[in-house]
């Protein structure tokens, strides 16, 4: 045997022999399971082949994008690989009965429950929802191995060893009964502007306050107060919310508010249109002034001598009448000062000087 | 079959077996690589690497079709060399199907090629080529050897250090190439914004956005 056939036969054995080492590229994610809060989770990866080498797994990482935590492994792994499982779960899963024993432990809330994207180094990337990460304490997200999809599936964690189970972490609390809606009121009528003060008196856990006041106004505070600046006739609403449902309680038209009486005319005499305390010919002269050569009048009670709710000729006349002939002396106020004693009508008397 | 191809290349130098042997202990799993000797490369370490799409310790860089990849890390990612795996044993069907085929399975982004998986499109449509073939005699293909493109001599599809008989898998080849050229511009800024885009991820630190397959 020649030379170079010695070493071609001992660069053979060599091949043959020698430990042939690989990376960590033909793990996959395979599982992936939460239950309700994140104290309870796994990633599963997976080698699909007959790969035996794929040992490489120093400082590779899985990562969350959602919540930012990363795991890194912390060694390379040995034995063969081939259609092998590695698990990576919570001290909490580990703790369950019928659970195999965790090969590396992860972070609680490592994966966010509503939704995120897991990635395996460079290799594999999953994202959820779609479907949804299952939170019932059963359900997991497994990959098809055939078919490659994504599907949903009563879990079934393997570890390194091969040793596997199913777990039950229990599902999320049920929600809390829905709350009774009540309030009371600390004031139900008044003039405007109605100052009033809401109580919520509803049982219940309560996550959320709704009030309509009735005027297209409302708050979202426990127990607010308002004020109601236009009379009118309110019917009062409150929604009380919690995760278990909501609650409504109506008073309706329990809110009334008025608007305040006019102020009180000052006091006059009736025929006294000039407001000088007596009744003689100036007052027809002021009457007649006020009605064709737009003269001032600050009490029109007073230029309506003869209390028809109107002032015009008819006045001027009645006065004339009153001084010169046998006609009737106007009516009360007179000849004292004082309130119209037949309130009504449309005329103002905004200021008497001839009052004390 | 490519594979063949390569293997014939090796011809019966016992140096290419001693450097083939260096290769699988140094932690690659090979088959079917070649040794060539290129002027642009004076490290003896890069030759070595170059054919092979190996790690230069001498210079501390890896080469991928003749690019220069610095990042160790970026370098192991891409893990350009092909791997021996019993195919029919893959429990995805798709891949089954194409490694029977010498196909790239989408699915789970292997590629194929005479049995041996490879772990991105990029690695897999290089292996569809000749890496860093010994006949350099065409002056056409001396001008193109490092470069992109057709030589119009002897119409071999250049891309890289890898030449391509076909010029539907150069072109295919030379499509991961250049989101390799964006990966390794991104490269001095974060490395994870070129590792990760180069694979199709988004970068968690930057939120840069994958490096689009096909390139737009």
């Amino acid at each position: 045997m020649s030379r170079n056939s010695h070493l071609i036969l001992f660069v053979c054995l060599v091949m043959f022999t020698a430990p042939v080492f690989a990376g960590g590229h033909l793990w996959d994610i395979n599982e992936l399971y939460s239950n309700f809060d994140g104290s309870i989770q796994f990633v599963e990866l997976h080698v699909p082949m007959a790969a035996a080498n794929e040992t490489f797994m120093n400082n590779k990482f899985i990562r969350s994008l959602q919540t930012g935590e990363e795991f890194l492994f912390p060694e390379n792994l040995s034995g063969s690989t081939s259609f092998a499982h590695l698990l990576i779960a919570t001290q909490g899963f580990a703790n369950l009965p019928g659970a195999p024993t965790p090969d590396y432990i992860l972070q609680d809330n490592f994966m966010a429950v509503s939704g995120d994207t897991i990635t395996w180094h460079t290799y594999d990337v999953w994202n959820y929802p779609s479907p949804a990460l299952p939170i019932d304490g059963v359900m997991s997200i497994q990959k098809n191995l055939g078919t490659g999809q994504l599907i949903l599936a009563a879990n079934t964690p393997t570890n390194f060893s091969g040793d596997t189970g199913s777990v039950d972490a229990g599902g999320p609390p049920p929600p809390p009964a829905a709350p009774t809606a009540s309030f009371s009121i600390d004031i139900t009528s008044g003039e405007t502007p109605l100052d009033v003060v809401f109580s919520d008196t509803s049982t219940g856990t309560i996550d959320s306050w709704s009030w309509d006041y009735g005027d297209n106004n409302g708050s979202g505070s426990q127990n607010p107060s308002h004020t109601y600046t236009s009379a009118g006739t309110y019917t009062v609403t409150l929604t009380v919310t919690n995760a278990g449902g909501s609650d409504t309680s109506t008073c309706t038209g329990c809110i009334t508010v008025t608007d305040p009486p006019p102020p009180p005319s000052p006091s006059f005499i009736r025929g006294d249109a000039n407001q000088d305390g007596t009744i003689d010919i100036t007052d027809p002269i002021f009457s007649l002034t006020y009605l064709f050569s737009s003269g001032p009048a600050d009490c029109l009670q007073a230029l309506d001598a003869n209390d028809d709710n109107g002032v015009d000729l008819g006045d001027a006349i009645y006065i004339l009448t009153y001084l010169f002939g046998s006609g009737p002396a106007p009516t009360s106020p007179n000849p004292d000062c004082g309130q119209d004693s037949t309130p009504g009508g449309i005329l103002d008397c905004t200021v008497f000087s001839g009052c004390p | 079959m490519y594979g063949v191809q390569r293997l014939s290349l090796i011809g019966n130098d016992l140096t290419v077996w001693l450097l083939l042997l260096s290769c699988l202990l140094s932690g690659c799993q090979l088959g079917g690589e070649k040794s060539i000797q290129y002027g642009a490369f004076s490290c003896e370490g890069c030759i070595e690497a170059l054919p092979i799409n190996g790690w230069c310790e001498s210079c501390s860089h890896g080469l991928v079709a003749g690019l220069v990849i610095p990042s160790r890390q970026f370098h192991e990612a891409l893990d350009a060399h092909g791997h021996e795996v019993d195919t029919e044993t893959i429990l995805c069907n798709l891949c089954r199907e194409v490694a029977r085929q010498d196909q790239f399975c989408p699915r789970c982004r292997h590629g194929f090629v005479a049995g041996q998986l490879y772990f991105s499109e990029l690695t897999w449509s290089l292996a569809r080529g000749d890496s860093a073939p010994t006949d350099l005699s065409c002056s056409g293909c001396r001008e193109h050897v490092g470069g992109l493109g057709d030589c119009k001599d002897c119409h071999r599809y250049w891309v890289g250090t890898v030449c391509f008989i076909s010029t539907q898998d150069g072109r295919r080849a030379e499509q991961q190439y250049r989101r390799l050229l964006v990966a390794l511009e991104r490269l001095p800024g974060c490395s994870e914004c070129a590792i990760g885009g180069f694979f199709g991820f988004q970068c968690r630190s930057c939120a840069t956005e994958p490096i689009p397959n096909p390139l737009k």
